[in-house]
């Protein structure tokens, strides 16, 4: 049976790349996810390892509450502690780490910036052995800057040129005396060196850093060192070793992009599913064409067993072939995936790397779905009687459409309640619950679909009858003749464009929800903003508020108060982009730190009575006038989360300060302007958190009574307009600064699951190519009698448009269903608002039918180059 | 030629190249004329049905000149081609005739619509009426017989007054009765509606119920018979059988052989 499995394969040459292209793009996403993972990993232990050379251990501040596990959120330690730490024997020198955000105008006029990726100022380290000047010299005094090779490079500009430096104070003009190329990876954020006094008295005015790097003289060990430099350390330090410090990086790093790994892989997971779709019809097909083939097998004494295994043994081959080039194309995938990244400024410099597990789990995928769905196809070809290898027009038999449409709806039916139960009801994983339950869906309604294939497709045929009168009648005719294949080639596409249209509702009623709310609770009339990566020195409030048109100009400033009575873990919200200080917090309200810090509260700078004149905030109980140090006022949601009324008192350690009592002075409603877990004034974050890592990213600023708000417009814009990065937003523009962040991860969602959109459309050609094969004689017949090329080429477009059609329909009725329930249940979370974007799922439709003309392109010019002889030659 | 419908002229049909040349058709010149059934027979390879195809516009000859109703089909390109099949030309194959998903009246009228053109109601019931298929027109082709299907096969080829009818083995899967009754139907499109039609044959009482009979043999027509019966044909044939191919080239054409190169 085995050679007749080989046979089968090298016979049929076409039809096997074909089912081999549906493996292939299966999984070359699987494989795609994950080397684009993998490099990024790399990246990241490149970066690691390679700013490593020369150090050998780290003393840092102990962690507070909020650290990100990048050095912020942690303890301030006196620069001076460099010379105890230095006086330890075996250290050979021990540098502050003085850095924080600073951007430099380039040769256009315009920050320096590569996307998203932050922008850094640091202290050269003339005896760094990472970063060197490689062209004119090292910075001196406040009016030097020497930028990072690549940094430079992109500012268009070049030694000897003078630029603007933004760091934490107002713009400086300064000269561009060197270049330093370093081997750190930079993951595309910009650097920019200055001389240490400089940096110093932007990034560390207090004299206070969170970190040293300690070089040995070469007498100890890693190990040794620490141990060394340990007793010298006051409570606030601690010091480790810089392969500990690595190893960190590299869990934060894993943490950090476990979402971005997760996606990847439901994505790939995705173009999976389609595929199998896509080869449990092909496999279908094939075997139907060769019923008289297997009956003939049988007849000469193979069992069904036999049969069933000749058919597995070649979908086997067929599965790891396509797995082996699936591998390759997914190579290029990664490839895509990182420009695309690196379009967003983050650059990954790790290759494409293929790991034996990339290997193992592709080829495992590809061959594990190839099998289990030529599965059924193959079960139903080895019950094939012998007997039919004698009759002349055969069919494989068909099960009872009534008991398939039946096990469908049952199947759908268990998928929505399991999504039902994953999104409304308290479930341990409800993650598994919605992703089990929206499978469940998708296998029902593909078994289903059969069912409604006949009434829809007819009905979606209309139009084309309408049109092409006895072409679209043919057209019509074909697509509705095997209406279990239509079926399942229609379900690969709908399953991609489910999703898409889910995302898209919950996109679109995200959109409408927060412009609902910010739009209404604005009462600010503009809004000075950098974005949400970008900061700017503190010094534009102060003047802003000094001009005369502007009654308050408060900016959004977050900190973290930690919670309970341990005062030695408290921390701040590091304001340098590692938190979102412009108040976008999750929308969960909870600290914006990786999650190791429960017990401590997100709130913003600024009085309840202050930014009541910014925003309309609907007071719930309490006195919100009170202005004291002590006073805090929390939305609702906290109030109820943690049970305080007003009144209460509340231990906390705001940021760096002392821990100190709070009480709860006033509850209000809860404000998706302000995305925090309470208020408190705006002296207690001047405590908090140290000068050097003070910036903003947002001011509210309120116009005062009576003021020309188009003339005050134009002096905020003079205003702010050495500052580069800052922009003047009114109400509607503020709004969709967050609506367009919404709308861009939407993009990449669509994006990637567009691809398996794309694989759909390989799909339906596959049928088709298959269908015209099928259909030889009666193509031939039809030319014979006079249809022309172009009718015939009219024909087969129509079929596919029908499929492609019913697929995108099939699709946007499952993302209505998806996005509607995802909404319902997000609606306690601030999704309140249903918006269903009915231009965009019309679009949908469209570009369902697109696809269908696209798919059908190549099969129906193929069909129309058939010789007519050929066809209709009697065999 | 008034009343000749089509003309093959020097008709050559070479397949293949070098060692695998094989001259289907090697210089073929014969007249059909109006409104006359003539029927083509030969061994199998004699060229017969590559003679049909080129003359029905499904294939392109080598070289030489086919003529279907005074146009010139050698200059023709598919388009044309295509019409010209559609629209004076009309088929009965010997399987597979209809398009299965279409009903019986369907397929009678597709080269009409096709063309997007009126049935002509009057003539359309007429054919159905000579054919026996008045209840069977809103049936599928696999709910119809042999027979059944063969006779809509026959209507179709009528149905939009071609100005041939070729028909390539029409009974040749067919039993007596049924093969009787479509062999009757197309004598009777020509005694009574002035049809012309061409017929592939290898069956002499089938050929019987032509006008005139053409015998090929090795790419060469090599006889002719005008009222033809079934024991005529039959003796006919059997000399082509019993002397072979060197009966037919000594007879006809000494020094040509059938493969291109040497004997």
């Amino acid at each position: 049976m085995f050679r007749v499995s080989i046979k089968n394969i090298t016979g049929r040459f076409w039809t096997l790349v074909l089912t081999a292209l549906a493996v292939v793009l299966g999984t070359a996403f699987v494989a795609g996810s994950l080397v684009f993972t993998d490099s990024i990993d790399r990246t990241f232990n490149q970066l690691f390892s390679s700013s490593s050379a020369g150090t050998d251990a780290v003393v840092r501040g102990t962690e507070t509450a909020g650290s990100t596990g990048f050095g912020d959120g942690r303890e301030q330690l006196p620069l001076d502690l460099a010379t105890d730490i230095e006086a330890v024997d075996g250290v050979s020198a021990a540098t502050p780490q003085i850095q924080g955000l600073a951007l430099m105008v380039g040769a256009d006029g315009t920050a320096v910036r590569n996307g998203n990726a932050p922008s850094f100022g640091l202290a050269y380290d003339p005896q760094s052995q990472t970063a060197r000047i490689t062209e004119g010299r090292a910075p001196e005094g406040p009016d030097e800057i020497a930028p990072e090779s690549s940094t430079l490079e992109r500012s268009g500009l070049s030694v000897g040129d003078t630029s603007q430096l933004l760091a934490t104070a107002e713009p400086v003009d300064v000269t561009i005396v060197g270049v330093v190329t370093s081997d750190d990876a930079s993951l595309g954020a910009t650097s920019i060196y200055l001389d240490a006094a400089t940096a110093q008295s932007y990034f560390a005015p207090q004299e206070t850093v969170s970190a040293f790097s300690i070089r040995g003289d070469g007498s100890l060990s890693q190990d040794e060192l620490a141990a060394a430099i340990a007793p010298v350390l006051p409570d606030a330090a601690e010091v480790v070793t810089q392969d500990v410090l690595v190893e960190e990086g590299r869990e934060a790093v894993g943490t950090a992009l476990g979402f971005v790994n997760t996606f990847l892989l439901v994505v790939a997971f995705v173009s999976l599913l389609v595929g199998a779709f896509i080869i449990f019809n092909v496999f279908s097909m094939l075997l139907a064409r060769r019923t008289r083939e297997l009956a003939l097998l049988r007849a000469v004494g193979a069992s069904s067993g036999q049969v069933l295994l000749a058919v597995l043994v070649e979908a086997l081959a067929v599965g790891l072939i396509g797995s082996v080039i699936g591998l390759g194309l997914g190579l290029l995938i990664a490839f895509a995936l990182q420009s695309v990244v690196g379009g967003f400024g983050f650059e990954i410099s790790g290759g494409l790397p293929v790991d034996a597990t990339t290997v193992v789990v592709t080829v495992l995928a590809g061959v594990i779905a190839t099998v289990v769905s030529a599965m059924l196809p193959a079960i139903r070809a080895s019950r094939v009687a012998p007997v039919a290898a004698l009759r002349d027009d055969v069919a494989l038999p068909e099960r009872q459409i009534r008991i398939r449409a039946l096990i469908g709806l049952v199947l759908a039916a268990a998928g929505v309640a399991a999504l039902l139960t994953g999104l409304f009801v308290e479930v341990r994983s409800p993650l598994w619950w919605v992703g089990g339950g929206v499978l469940g869906v998708f296998f029902g309604v593909a078994i289903a679909a059969p069912l409604i294939a006949r009434p829809v497709v007819w009905l979606i045929s209309v139009p084309s009858v309408a049109l092409a009168g006895t072409v679209g009648r043919l057209a019509r005719q074909n697509s509705l003749r095997n209406p279990r294949r239509t079926a399942a080639t229609a379900s690969a596409l709908m399953i991609g464009t489910a999703l898409v249209g889910a995302a898209t509702i919950v996109t679109s009623s995200i959109n409408a929800s927060l412009s609902d709310s910010i739009e209404n609770d604005l009462t600010a009339q503009y809004v000075l903003s950098s974005g949400q990566t970008t900061f700017f020195p503190t010094t534009v409030a102060a003047d802003a508020a000094e001009l005369d048109g502007v009654a308050l100009a408060l900016p959004t400033r977050s900190l973290l108060l930690q919670l309970g009575s341990d005062p030695s873990a408290a921390g701040t919200a590091p304001a340098d982009g590692t938190a979102p200080a412009d108040g976008t917090a999750p929308a969960d309200g909870t600290a914006p730190a990786d999650g190791t810090a429960p017990e401590s509260l997100f709130v913003l700078a600024g009085s309840l009575e202050e930014t009541r004149r910014a925003v309309d905030i609907t007071v719930v109980s309490g006195d919100a006038s009170a202005t004291g140090e002590d006073s805090l006022a929390i939305p609702r949601s906290t109030a109820d989360e943690r049970e305080w009324s007003v009144g209460d008192v509340v231990t906390a350690r705001p940021g760096l300060a002392e821990p100190r009592e709070f009480t709860v002075t006033a509850i209000y409603e809860d404000s998706s302007i302000l995305q925090a877990e309470g208020l408190v004034s705006a002296a207690v974050y001047d405590e908090a958190v140290p000068v050097g890592q003070q910036v903003d990213n947002q001011i509210l600023i309120v116009a005062a009574d009576g003021a020309d708000l188009p003339a005050l417009r134009q002096e905020l814009t003079t205003l702010v307009e050495p500052y580069l990065v800052v922009s003047v937003l009114d109400g509607e523009e503020f709004t969709s600064q967050f609506t367009n962040g919404v709308n861009q991860v939407l993009g990449i969602i669509s994006a990637l699951l567009g691809l398996s959109i794309f694989v759909a459309l390989i799909g339906i050609v596959i049928t088709l190519v298959l269908s015209v094969i099928e259909r030889r004689r009666e193509i031939g017949l039809l030319r014979a009698v006079g249809l022309t090329r172009t009718q015939l080429r009219r024909t087969v477009t129509l079929e596919g448009v029908a499929t492609s059609v019913f697929g995108a329909l099939l699709g946007i009725t499952l993302g209505v269903v998806f996005g509607l329930s995802l909404q319902r249940a997000l609606s306690e979370q601030g999704l309140e608002t249903l918006s269903v974007p009915y231009v965009t799922l019309a679009v949908f439709l469209v570009v369902g039918a697109v696809v269908g003309v696209l798919a059908s392109a190549a099969p129906a010019w193929w069909a129309s180059r058939r010789d007519v002889l050929e066809s209709i030659a009697t065999e | 030629m008034a009343d000749t419908v089509a003309s093959a002229r020097e008709l050559v049909k070479i397949y293949g190249k070098g060692e695998a040349q094989v001259n289907a058709l090697d210089g073929v010149s014969v007249d059909f004329e109006r409104g006359r059934f003539t029927a083509i027979m030969g061994p199998s390879g004699s060229g017969k049905s590559t003679l049909m195809h080129c003359l029905a516009a499904l294939d392109r000859p080598t070289s030489g000149q086919v003529i279907v109703d005074n146009v010139d089909v050698s200059t023709l390109k598919d388009r044309a081609l295509t019409k010209l099949r559609r629209d004076r030309v009309g088929f009965v194959f010997q399987a597979f005739n209809l398009v299965p998903t279409l009903t019986a009246s369907e397929n009678i009228t597709l080269p009409v619509d096709i063309a997007g053109r009126k049935v002509d109601r009057e003539w359309f019931d007429l054919v159905i009426g000579i054919l026996g298929l008045g209840d069977r027109l809103s049936h599928k082709p696999n709910e119809l017989s042999g027979g059944q299907q063969q006779r809509v096969a026959c209507a179709r080829a009528l149905v939009s007054r071609p100005a041939i009818v070729f028909a390539d083995e029409p009974t040749g899967n067919l039993d007596s009765r049924s093969a009787a009754e479509v062999l009757g139907f197309l004598r009777r499109s020509v005694d009574e509606f002035g049809q012309s039609v061409v017929m592939v044959t290898h069956d002499p009482s089938a050929a019987s119920y032509a006008d005139r009979v053409i015998f090929l043999a090795d790419g060469h027509v090599v006889e002719e018979m005008a009222d033809p019966t079934t024991e005529a044909v039959l003796d006919r044939m059997k000399s082509f059988d019993s002397h072979g191919r060197h009966a037919s080239t000594d007879t006809v054409e000494p020094t040509k052989t059938l493969v291109g190169g040497d004997a």
